[in-house]
């Protein structure tokens, strides 16, 4: 059985549709994991009203016995990841809770700061975004692909390494075939995202060291 | 090297038709790339009415009868774009009030009737290079080629949920605000990003 946690901030006004269609991806490959009998999935899905400190701190020390998969959609900062403008992940109050974590933030600079925190305090690996990244409207499906593209090649086998080398992969694919349609500028949205991307933390790790 | 996408745009009223800076201009970009004005509000209708074309003016300061005078043609100008380049032709020293204000809104040079053809045309010439060579224009000549109506409608969404419209990037774009020279910046990783994976796609 593999722990999987999910925050999302589905109710900030501007991007939590995103924040939640990521979600929604990514739980909708997991269910078809277990149908195919490939994996047995505990997945806990953490919305914006539990995205708080108070919750996580309650939340967290249940499952960090173990190794576990955490993965949040929402906004961020160098040092934090925010819901409803109050953080609930800080470097200066909770990282160490999230030791034993695979952890995947797509959220703006939390790679600039937290990340490096997280791994320093525990985590095995921490994959992110060190800068800000923008949403291109008229191509959120293909965003919500990118950014979850990882985590899925995490979830089939593949190493935490060679899932973030195919992440960057699969972006420079959209992004050729975006240049193709001669939409320049979300092109260069995702190259700015991809050029975001972070990776700190063991490189060896597979989804089979989480399934305790 | 003759330009074939730059328009030179003479906007003074006391050149003839047949001025050797004019015949040298036309003969070096074409006859359908400079354009001769002698009413400085004509002159600038042309402008606004073509701020997605690479455009290089010359510009006079002194206009006779209620023309607007060269400064109101550059403020006008600057309120729409800071990526056309104005050459300013002045006869006398300009007012100091004045000259700052050019400096300040990146008036690219200034001539005087004394100057020598070929000196101007110099001029001219590094402004042609100049613009072939600005990302920010090249970005701008790609939006401005959109559907009017794309044009518009919110593009792209940031983290901290501000929209932006291509009309709006490219306004960020000619006022450089950090979203406009972040922009910039994406488009040039994009571009080297393509070239050094060996694609040559962004030529629509």
């Amino acid at each position: 059985m593999i722990s999987v946690n999910i925050a999302f901030d589905n109710d900030d006004r501007a991007l939590g549709e995103f924040f939640r269609r990521c979600k929604d991806d990514l739980i909708s490959f997991l269910k078809n994991q277990e149908i195919d009998g490939a994996a047995e999935y505990d997945v806990h899905e953490i919305h914006s009203e539990r995205c708080s400190v108070d919750y996580m701190n309650e939340r967290l020390p249940e499952i960090n016995g173990k190794n576990f998969l955490f993965i949040a959609y929402s906004h961020g900062d160098v040092d934090c990841l925010s819901a409803g403008g109050a953080s609930y992940i800080d470097s200066g109050i909770n990282p160490q809770i999230f030791k034993n974590s695979f952890f995947y933030a797509v959220a703006c600079k939390a790679g600039a700061g937290l990340g490096l925190t997280l791994v320093g305090k525990g985590s095995h690996t921490f994959i992110g975004y060190w800068d800000e990244y923008k949403v291109p409207n008229l191509y959120v499906p293909l965003l919500v692909n990118c950014v979850n593209v990882g985590m899925k090649m995490f979830l089939n086998g593949q190493t935490a390494r060679e899932s973030f080398r195919q992440m960057r992969q699969y972006y420079d694919q959209k992004i050729d075939q975006l240049t193709e349609l001669n939409a320049i500028i979300p092109a260069s949205i995702l190259v700015g995202n991809r050029e975001a991307l972070v990776f700190f933390g063991r490189e060896d790790l597979t989804i089979a060291d989480f399934n305790v | 090297m003759k330009s074939q996408d730059t328009k030179i745009v003479v906007i003074h009223d006391g050149l003839q038709e047949d001025e050797p800076l004019l015949v040298e201009l036309r003969e070096k970009y074409g006859d359908e790339n400079v354009v001769f004005e002698r009413e400085s509000q004509r002159g600038l209708d042309y402008v606004l009415s073509n701020l997605s074309q690479k455009t290089i003016v010359i510009l006079d300061l002194q206009f006779k009868g209620n023309e607007p005078s060269g400064i109101d043609v550059f403020d006008r100008i600057r309120e729409k774009t800071s990526l056309i380049y104005v050459i300013v032709w002045t006869a006398n020293s300009v007012p100091p009030e004045q000259l700052i204000k050019f400096i300040n809104n990146d008036a690219l040079a200034f001539i005087s009737a004394t100057d020598s053809t070929e000196r101007i045309l110099e001029i001219v010439d590094k402004a042609a290079h100049a613009l072939e060579t600005r990302v920010a224009s090249v970005i701008e000549q790609w939006i401005n080629r959109q559907p009017e109506g794309a044009k518009t409608q919110p593009y792209i969404t940031t983290e901290t949920g501000e929209q932006y419209s291509l009309a709006k990037i490219l306004e960020e774009i000619r006022k450089q605000t950090n979203f406009g020279k972040e922009m910039e910046r994406n488009i040039l990783l994009l571009a080297i990003d393509l070239l050094t994976r060996q694609k040559e796609k962004l030529n629509d």
